[in-house]
């Protein structure tokens, strides 16, 4: 019996049985260094420490230097343990005396600067304080549902793809497994909110179930768009059916496709923002109307869960952004010179790509995090219904006609290696692109201009308007 | 409709330490669903019997305790009381104090300046009540400025202190008008960006625009105050319509709500009160700017430049026997008019203090606006009457 | 709402959201490149870079207790109570302060006893950081606020403070018996205290010292002008006055002189 999920793990395999392991174990242990390799090696480390960036992103933005924590005690703690029979004076004094040592010195005052101890002290303070459950709470779901945010977090990386060969699984229906995986998060929200016997948790939790059932909708909406267009629902499919032959592969990808898919891209990015509660949207946790939302009453690794679920939750939603209308782990400019590569060096290239993209998306969504206000709950809802599905049905409707006047014309293109094989490749022809953009563009640039001019009865008094923002007054 | 026998109501108590109550405020919501159905304010967490205390102090030994009555425009609490206490001294001919000039137009000076800082504060916690960091910390930002200038002024940057009766405490440092003019430039330059960052935006303005509505019949029946009365398009501002001190040698404009938010807004929401606010600092920048053109030199004697009770020997001896009789001096602070009723026996205690402040009239007029409002709403609401608690339980 | 409202909503929203990201992004680019308007960071790397304190500011108060006449000005100044002082004779029978109390925990840093104080001795330092954490030298080793009386009786000036840093910071078994006999005058040997307070009796910087003695100086300059100032009104008052008195008297004598004659 093998377990092979393609010729890294088979590399891996061999690798590891030329240490005398038995050939079954080793290519089990193989399959899962090369399925959950990424996923703990590479998610799990980056959703610790992108509170870390995100942290000196705010400060930046806001003329503060953040965290600056530096790694004294830590060198204190060592020093006390190693010298424990000396008396405290003499072993605070060694610690100034490595803090002014000439290498040891700049390297501690360095790391006090850039605030790299507040990552293990953050980790640190979190096992360390008490985990309690606040009385008549129901125990079950109130310790249940922090496993459950990580569970439904991580459970959507099964089927994602960081490489050609480092995945756990490819389904034909992989689409639709991340719409119903991610919905488990709501559950998860709403099992805290309601079992933490705390009122500011309960609206918590109802709050994001208004919400994520609302964004589904849209999310769906999109996701069906790009899984129309690709013609499968498996995300290595659609990743392969975004490949461009040539050095301009990035040429290839959906969102250069035709502007639906621009439309569809945003409507999903605003959407999943509001699936992984990140601000504008983190009406869930609203930390100046509900205190601390759904988390207010959990303390230490529990509410660390929460945490890091979060920042996977955004991972995941960059990762899903980049497969779809990115190009997944394809690079911008050419794929042959990675796919000739061997296999374990190309999907480590490939996730190196990968990682770059959705630690983009990461930056992007702290970005909007630390610029804009958040909505109210009936907003929210608004924008949803409103907006957003209207927006996302139009792209959809768009993208079948694109597809249906394009029909005759989608060229088909040698694929180089593996799997891009398993899946048609969709592309337009260059002048139906441009076609399409100029006459969509046009419409747009229309539509902008007539609403600015006849969208608002009655806007803000201009003279207030240009004291406030300073713009020139005309006469 | 009757709240208490209905099942489907939750009843919440937001505050006392609620991030968003400013303080130590206690709102008793009774909501249903995200919907709130009444609310009652619940006051007096912050009591410190200021007033009490202040009828067992010299006339002078109050001024610190003014700082604290609103510790967010303490200079305008000083200013307002070393007013009230100087219209008492000049009820009589013998103890009339004559303030010098340049006192004067220091006291105005550093008036506006804490009206600034003060409304920095104000619209700020606003912006981070509604979720946006970053306008918060910039509108401190520009604060720590007028900190960093009160500081080298008279050493303190919270509580001064610095306006005592017969004058202010000590001269501006050397230095101090061009810092402060050159202040006043790069806060224009960082108003503007302020406003493109968060007064401008989408989000924030559907937020603010139409919840909260004070029609003006209600705002002067329910006796708001300041910027909340003019947010409602009342024309009033004592420092134009009863100038006290030297504030009738300026111009400025007094900004009025004017339905801000366009067709979504009304006029006297919350986001009316928030952009007179922004406004007022813009006319406070101008006040400044006159101020400084105007200000008469400095005598550059070191002793005795401005005046103040310790170095006027006419001040002290004017405190030590007040005229017999009562007074109410109200100025215009930050947050509406603050109003000091003093009742004098003629010793050198004074016999009854009486504050009348602002943000005790604009929580008033909460158990009206709330219902009907959402949980969020509330939290804005409170952000655009800039409730400072202290000021509420004195 | 019409069509082109709901499309006005989304373009609105869109571009004040670009705008927002704009305006971040100059912040960000200012604050990482240390340029424009906003310039750097507006905080500072705190127990690093030390605070920036300018003068006149109104920190602990320190009384400098050769120079206090135990008037009681400051007590009486105090709107909260917190001084309190008492005095005895001392063995050449002169009147001297054995106790000078303020109660920091109380203290609001107010300022009024500083400015009434005659003799200029009662002052506000620049200290500021009263967290014990911020006491400890080298040796770990505290310099306490005055816990008892007795704490006081030791008055260290600026030299002998640096030398009890240095002799903490040393090896115990370096000292010679001189650093050992100052360390027993200095140190409780009971509690390991220090017998002094770092604040509200202890010593001024020397810059600090130097600022109080300059605007000692000029106080008492400008009082001695305001006395010869008044010396002289004074004296040219009587002058006038006694000129008056004198034109009334030669007027009253003409007068008289008249009436005699008249006569």
């Amino acid at each position: 019996m093998t377990f092979s999920v393609g010729p890294v793990s088979d590399s891996v395999a061999s690798w590891i049985a030329s240490f005398g392991v038995p050939a079954t174990l080793a290519e089990i242990v193989a399959v899962l260094l090369v399925c959950c390799g990424p996923v703990l090696g590479i998610a799990f480390p980056i959703a610790g420490v992108a509170q870390y960036f995100e942290r000196k992103i705010a400060a930046a933005m806001q003329r503060r230097k953040g965290p600056m924590v530096g790694a004294t005690g830590v060198v204190q703690l060592v020093v006390d343990l190693a010298f424990f029979w000396q008396p405290r004076w003499k072993r605070q004094a060694t610690v100034r005396k490595l803090e002014n040592a000439p290498v040891i010195g700049p390297v501690l005052a360095r790391v006090r600067q850039w605030g790299l101890g507040s990552i293990a002290a953050d980790g640190v303070k979190m096992f360390l304080k008490e985990d309690m459950a606040p009385a008549g709470a129901d125990k079950i779901l109130f310790y249940g549902s922090t496993y459950l945010a990580l569970g439904g977090a991580f459970l959507a990386f099964a089927v994602f793809p960081f490489s050609q060969w480092f995945h756990m699984g490819d389904p034909p229906v992989a689409a639709l497994y991340l719409g119903s995986v991610t919905g488990l998060v709501a559950v998860s929200i709403l099992k805290a909110g309601w079992s933490s016997n705390n009122k500011w948790s309960y609206f918590g939790g109802i709050r994001s179930v208004a919400m994520i059932v609302s964004y589904e909708v849209p999310i769906t909406l999109c996701i069906a768009a790009v899984c129309m267009w690709s013609g499968t629902m498996s995300l290595q499919g659609i990743i392969a059916a975004q490949y461009q032959p040539g050095v301009a592969s990035f040429l290839g990808w959906n969102l250069f496709q035709t502007p639906f898919m621009v439309l569809i891209a945003g409507v999903y990015y605003v959407a999943a923002l509001a699936e992984c509660n990140r601000a504008p949207f983190d009406l869930a946790e609203g930390e100046s109307e509900l205190v601390g939302g759904f988390h207010t009453e959990y303390s230490g690794l529990r509410w660390g869960l929460f945490f890091i679920a979060e920042y996977t939750d955004m991972i995941l939603v960059g990762a899903l952004f980049a497969t779809m209308f990115l190009g997944g782990y394809q690079s911008p400019i050419g794929e042959e010179w990675i796919v000739s590569l061997p296999p374990l060096a190309e999907a480590l290239v490939h996730t190196a790509i990968i990682v770059v993209k959705f630690l983009a998306s990461i930056g992007l969504m702290m970005w909007i995090r630390w610029t804009l206000p958040r909505f109210r709950i009936d907003q929210v809802m608004k924008l949803a219904w409103t907006k957003l599905v209207p927006l996302a049905l139009l792209g959809l409707f768009g993208l079948a006609v694109t597809q249906l006047v394009q029909a005759g014309r989608v060229g088909v293109h040698e694929v180089a290696h593996g799997r891009y094989l398993s899946a048609p490749v969709v592309h337009m022809d260059i002048q139906a692109v441009v076609v399409s953009w100029v006459l969509l563009g046009g419409a747009v640039a229309t539509l902008v201009v007539l609403a600015r001019k006849y969208g608002e009865s009655r806007p803000m008094p201009k003279d207030v308007s240009d004291a406030l923002t300073g713009k020139e007054k005309t006469a | 409709m009757n709240i208490e026998h209905d099942g489907d109501f939750i009843t919440l108590s937001m505050g006392p330490h609620h991030p968003a109550t400013h303080g130590v405020l206690r709102l008793e919501v009774t909501t249903d669903g995200e919907v709130i159905a009444a609310c009652k304010p619940d006051i007096g967490y912050l009591h410190r019997a200021i007033e009490k205390i202040g009828e067992n102090l010299e006339w002078y030994q109050f001024v610190p305790y003014t700082d604290r009555v609103d510790y967010v425009c303490s200079m305008n609490s000083n200013h307002a009381w070393v007013c009230a206490v100087e219209a008492l001294l000049a009820t009589s001919e013998e103890t009339r104090l004559q303030i010098p000039e340049r006192a004067e137009y220091i006291r105005v000076l550093f008036a506006e300046l804490n009206r600034i800082s003060s409304h920095m504060v104000g619209v700020g916690s606003m912006t981070m009540d509604m979720g946006a960091f970053t306008p918060f910390i910039h509108a401190l930002g520009q604060r720590e400025h007028i900190n960093d200038i009160f500081e080298k002024t008279c050493g303190a940057r919270l509580t001064y202190n610095y306006m005592c009766v017969g004058g202010v405490n000590a001269d501006l440092y050397p230095g101090a008008e061009d810092e402060i003019r050159k202040f006043l430039d790069g806060l224009e330059k960082a108003m503007k960006d302020f406003n493109r960052l968060i007064t401008t935006n989408n989000i924030f303005k559907g937020r603010l625009a139409g919840i909260a509505v004070v029609s003006a019949q209600d705002a002067v029946s329910y006796g708001l105050v300041g910027p909340n009365l003019r947010g409602s398009g009342v024309d009033f501002d004592l420092r134009r319509d009863r100038p006290y001190g030297v504030y009738d040698r300026f111009k400025f404009d007094v900004p009025v709500g004017r339905r801000y938010a366009g067709s979504k807004g009304r006029l006297g929401d919350a986001y009316d009160r928030y952009v007179v606010r922004l406004l007022e600092v813009l006319e406070s920048i101008k006040i400044c700017r006159q101020v400084l053109d105007q200000i008469p030199p400095s005598s550059g004697k070191a002793d005795d430049p401005v005046g103040g009770w310790c170095v006027a020997k006419a001040a002290q001896k004017a405190l030590r026997k007040p005229p017999v009789g009562e007074i109410y001096f109200r100025c215009e602070n930050p947050r509406g008019e603050t109003g000091y009723h003093i009742v004098s026996d003629g010793t050198k205690v004074p016999y009854r203090i009486k504050i009348r402040t602002g943000s005790f009239c604009a929580l008033s007029i909460f158990e009206k606006l709330v219902p009907g409002l959402m949980i969020a709403d509330v939290v804005a609401l409170i952000g655009s009457f800039d409730i400072v608690l202290p000021e509420v339980d004195r | 709402m019409s069509f082109l409202g709901w499309v006005k909503e989304i373009v609105d929203g869109v571009e004040s959201t670009a705008i927002g990201l704009k305006t971040t992004t100059r912040f960000l680019w200012e604050n990482a490149t240390d340029t424009g308007e906003h310039g750097a960071a507006m905080t500072r790397d705190y127990p690093v870079q030390p605070a920036i304190i300018p003068d006149g500011y109104r920190g602990h108060l320190f009384n400098d207790v050769d120079n206090c006449t135990l008037c009681k000005s400051c007590q009486r100044a105090c709107p909260i109570d917190c001084i309190s002082m008492e005095g005895e004779l001392n063995e050449n029978a002169k009147f001297h302060i054995s106790r000078y109390d303020i109660d920091i925990s109380k203290c609001i840093y107010c300022g009024l006893c500083t400015q009434v104080c005659p003799t200029e001795c009662l002052t506000m330092t620049k200290g500021f950081e009263i967290e014990p954490a911020n006491l400890v030298n080298k040796r770990g080793g505290k310099f306490l606020f005055r816990m008892r009386p007795e704490q006081t009786k030791v008055k260290l000036d600026m030299h002998e403070v640096e030398r009890l840093n240095a002799l903490t910071a040393a090896d115990p078994s370096s000292w010679t018996e001189d650093d050992k006999a100052f360390m027993a005058r200095v140190e409780d040997p009971e509690t390991g205290r220090f017998l002094f307070g770092r604040y509200g009796m202890g010593f001024y910087t020397p810059e600090e010292k130097a600022r109080v003695d300059r605007i000692r100086a000029e106080k008492k300059k400008a009082k001695e002008e305001a006395a010869a100032k008044a010396a002289a009104e004074q004296a040219a008052a009587n002058e006038r006055s006694a000129a008056e008195q004198a034109a009334k008297d030669a007027a009253a004598k003409a007068a008289e002189s008249a009436e005699e004659g008249k006569a």
